[in-house]
This record gives C-alpha cells, sequence and structure tokens, in this order.
C-alpha cells in the first residue's frame, strides 16, 4: 500500500488504473480475448463463404457485429466484476484509507475501463485488418473504442452504486439497449403531455446513439469519416464526464 | 468400504448411460418429426425486426438472407410470408441487393406463379431506387423471357428499367435490352451477354458474385447441350 502514499494525485490515480489492470491480466482476460476475437474471425469466414454476392461487406458486417457484442458484454461485465470485488474484498476501504481520496477513485477506476477498451479495440482493428483486409478501418477501431468506453462506464457506475454483480450487469445492458431503441422508441411513443414529452426528449439527449457508433460499413470504408469520429468522441467525453459525476456523488454519499 | 463406493460408480455410470439413451431417442424422435416441416412464419412487425437487431440491422439483415436461402423448396402458400420477409430484410438494409438477388435468380425455380410474385417484388424494390437495383431488373427481364417464357412480362420490366433508371447511369447496352429480348437470341447467349457486359462494366466486382454468375452460366451451358 506504500505505492499509494502519493503526493500528486494524478499518480494516486494512476495507481487505481495500475491495480485494475493487474487485476485484468491476473484474471485471464487476455485469453477470453484471444479466443473471442477468434470465434468472431471464423463467424465472419463462414458467413463470407456462405453468402452468395456482397461476399465482402457481408464478411465485415458480421465481424463488427460479432466484435461489438461480444466486447461490448465482455466488457462490461468485467468492469462491474472488477469494481465490485474491489469493494466485496476491502481493497477500495484501504486505499481510501490511505491519501486516496474519493473523486481519485472513482476516476481510477472510469480511466481504466477507458484504458481496457482502448486496447480492446485496438487488438480488434488489427484482427479486422486480417479479417476484412483494409487498412483504413482505423476510424472503425476509434469508433469501436469509443463504443466500449461508454459501456465500461455504464458498467463501473452500476457497480458502484448496486454493487452487486447481476443487478448491475442487467442495468447495463438495459442502458445500452435503451441507447440504441431511445430514437425509434421516441417516435413510437409519441408523448402527448408536455412533461412526458420533455422527459423523453431529455433522456434521448443524455443517451448516446450507441447505434451509430463503429459501424460495419466503415470497415471498408478507405477515407476516415472525422466528422461523424469528432462527434462521437465529444458525445462518449460528456456522457463519460456525466457518470464520473455521477459516480462521485454516489461514493461520496455513503460510508464505507 | 471400497466395495460400496465401487457399486456407487457402477450406478452413476449405469444413470449416465441411461440419461444419454434418452437424449439420443429424443434427439432420433425430433429428426423424424421435423421431416414434415411447418410452414414458415410470417415475419414481425418492422419495428420489432429493428430493436430485436441491436442496432446492427445491416447484418441482421445479412444474416436473415441467408437463413432464406438455405430454405428448401416453398408451397405457393408459403409465398405471401416469404415476400413478407424479403420486405422486412429489404427495409431493414435499403442499400443491399441481397433479398432482390434472391427473389430474382435463386428462389421459386421452376414455380412460374412463385417467380413472378417474386419478380413483383423484384420490380418494386426497384422503382424504389432504380440507380441501385437496375442490374437486378435486367436479370430479371432475362429470366422471364427464357425463363417463364413470358416476352409480355419481360418486355415490361425492361421497359421499365429503360423508362426509370436515369440515363446517366444506365449502360448502352442495357438501353437496348428491350430489343435484345426481342431477337432469336437463346437464353444463354443473352445470359453471357449480360453477364459479360457487367463484369466488363466493372459493375459486378465480388469475388462470391462472379463465382455464382460463372456456375450459372455452366448451368445454363450444360442445359443448352441437353436439349440439342
Amino acid at each position: 500500500m506504500a505505492r499509494y502514499d502519493l503526493m500528486n494525485p494524478w499518480r494516486r490515480i494512476a495507481a487505481v488504473l495500475s491495480w485494475q489492470l493487474t487485476g485484468f491480466r491476473r484474471s485471464g482476460l487476455p485469453t477470453v480475448v484471444i479466443v473471442l476475437l477468434l470465434i468472431c474471425a471464423g463467424i465472419a469466414a463462414f458467413s463470407d463463404a456462405v453468402a452468395l454476392i456482397e461476399s465482402e461487406s457481408t464478411r465485415a458486417g458480421f465481424y463488427s457485429s460479432a466484435i461489438k457484442l461480444s466486447l461490448g458484454l465482455l466488457i462490461s461485465t468485467v468492469m462491474i466484476q472488477a469494481t465490485a470485488v474491489l469493494f466485496r474484498d476491502r481493497v477500495a476501504e484501504m486505499m481510501l484509507a490511505s491519501s486516496l481520496n474519493r473523486l481519485e477513485m472513482v476516476v481510477g477506476l472510469f480511466l481504466s475501463g477507458m484504458a481496457l477498451s482502448l486496447l480492446l479495440a485496438v487488438v480488434a482493428g488489427l484482427v479486422g485488418y486480417a479479417v476484412v483486409g483494409n487498412s483504413a478501418a482505423m476510424g472503425w477501431s476509434i469508433s469501436l473504442s469509443l463504443f466500449l468506453m461508454v459501456l465500461s462506464a455504464v458498467g463501473v457506475l452500476f457497480a458502484l452504486a448496486l454493487k452487486r454483480m447481476l443487478p448491475a450487469l442487467m442495468a447495463t445492458v438495459a442502458v445500452w439497449v435503451l441507447c440504441i431503441s431511445m430514437p425509434t422508441l421516441y417516435s413510437l411513443i409519441s408523448p402527448d403531455t408536455p412533461v412526458f414529452d420533455l422527459f423523453m426528449h431529455g433522456l434521448t439527449w443524455i443517451l448516446p446513439t450507441l447505434a451509430q457508433f463503429a459501424p460495419s460499413g466503415w470497415l471498408l470504408e478507405s477515407n476516415l469519416v472525422l466528422d461523424t469520429l469528432i462527434d462521437q468522441g465529444l458525445e462518449t467525453a460528456i456522457f463519460i464526464l456525466l457518470l464520473i459525476s455521477a459516480g462521485w456523488v454516489d461514493l461520496k454519499s455513503r460510508p464505507l | 468400504m471400497l466395495v460400496r463406493q465401487s457399486n456407487r460408480v457402477t450406478v452413476s455410470w449405469i444413470f449416465f448411460g441411461l440419461a444419454l439413451g434418452m437424449q439420443l431417442l429424443l434427439g432420433s424422435y425430433r429428426e423424424i418429426r421435423e421431416q414434415k416441416r411447418a410452414p414458415i412464419s410470417y415475419p414481425p412487425v418492422q419495428w420489432i425486426l429493428e430493436h430485436a437487431s441491436l442496432g446492427e440491422q445491416q447484418t441482421v439483415a445479412r444474416l436473415l438472407a441467408i437463413w432464406i436461402q438455405s430454405l428448401p423448396e416453398l408451397t405457393n402458400q408459403e409465398m405471401p410470408a416469404l415476400l413478407a420477409w424479403l420486405e422486412g430484410i429489404a427495409e431493414l438494409n435499403p442499400d443491399s441487393s441481397y433479398p432482390l438477388f434472391l427473389a430474382g435468380r435463386v428462389l421459386g425455380f421452376g414455380n412460374t406463379t412463385q417467380q413472378k410474385q417474386l419478380y413483383g417484388f423484384v420490380e418494386r424494390r426497384f422503382r424504389q431506387n432504380p440507380e441501385k437495383f437496375w442490374s437486378e431488373l435486367a436479370y430479371v427481364a432475362v429470366n422471364a423471357r427464357h425463363g417463364l417464357n413470358d416476352m409480355v412480362l419481360a418486355q415490361k420490366y425492361a421497359h421499365a428499367l429503360v423508362r426509370n433508371t436515369p440515363p446517366n447511369v444506365l449502360p448502352p447496352w442495357a438501353r437496348q435490352l428491350e430489343a435484345l429480348l426481342l431477337t432469336d437470341m437463346g437464353h444463354l447467349q443473352q445470359a453471357q451477354m449480360l453477364v459479360g457486359a457487367m463484369i466488363n462494366d466493372g459493375l459486378v466486382t465480388d469475388p462470391a458474385e462472379i463465382k455464382y454468375l460463372n456456375e450459372w452460366l455452366i448451368w445454363l451451358q450444360e442445359n443448352d447441350n441437353n436439349n440439342q
């Protein structure tokens, strides 16, 4: 614990980050990721073999969707478990008993999710290059990392607030589905009272448009869709900032 | 003590064997039962299809298209459900020609009633986006002329192709399709011309589609030889 007694807040945050990343490595996550990527590449190759036309876009589409769904679920589960274990095993208490404060703890937890997202997206991008054969799939990888960052952050927040694995995972998946279906839901429900309309509108403004992140077409795209990427980056940054503040409020308001 | 334990192990093996036997019996019964195929059901409403795809509409559309492609021969009563599925797939991924390709070149083969309905679907989708789908209607026109021996229908499609597709999109040979269908050329010759022109003009670049077209031409060639 000696390394948490540091004066610099950034180094204390880095200590939480490194604790989490070491935990991921020890939990056998790299093997799970390799197996998942191989399965996704296999699904893509199979789809290519059975498609009678549009084989390239079918391969790219199957790879992209399989990766998004599997890594999305994986990162949510991993982040929820890691955060829940941190509090269950009283490691968080020990950290907070040293010079680490609650905001630093929350920032460290969210940053570890973002670091893991970045790592996973880079590996998925490299495999994507091997599967689809397009070196300009960088835009897709960046967008995928943003997608994973959003899910990891939602997972961390629910793990902090609900403390238990299953309810937190269910809540994360619910938010994921809501992010995807909110625009359609809004047009289907067509709110009739101004308050309800404002509430629904507010939700569509708050929730990131996850369905538009890492579209499979970008795996075949030769040009980087920079405008959309900047929009997605901004959307992700502001949403994660909101979740960090919510996590801080939650952690501050409860005794450990 | 040891004897009792070995008895327990034997009992557990017998139990496992019985359970495995029951599983195999059930599996074989299921196979016999499934030989009587249930008719395909209608797709769910479009918004459910969109939500169920969790934002991956294009992939789900391709997955459904591959499922449709693998279906065995359907009865005429199942056609409305099949057409509803094709419409649903086309709505999920409006830029893909896959459902039109299935309707115009793969499904309903050898059944005039079914093929006419499927060609109608291709024409409907073509009218929504002629720039994108004109080549599918060109195939359908040639198939209607030779596969169905329906010159009126073939001419109708060729006419619709020329009238609705912007002139800058349509290559010169496609503009002559209506006249070409009236010539004495056989199915093989017209198909060869169509495929050759598509490949030469760079309209077909996908390796899977080129492979499919080659197989189609070989099949027509064999059919032609058998008829002679």
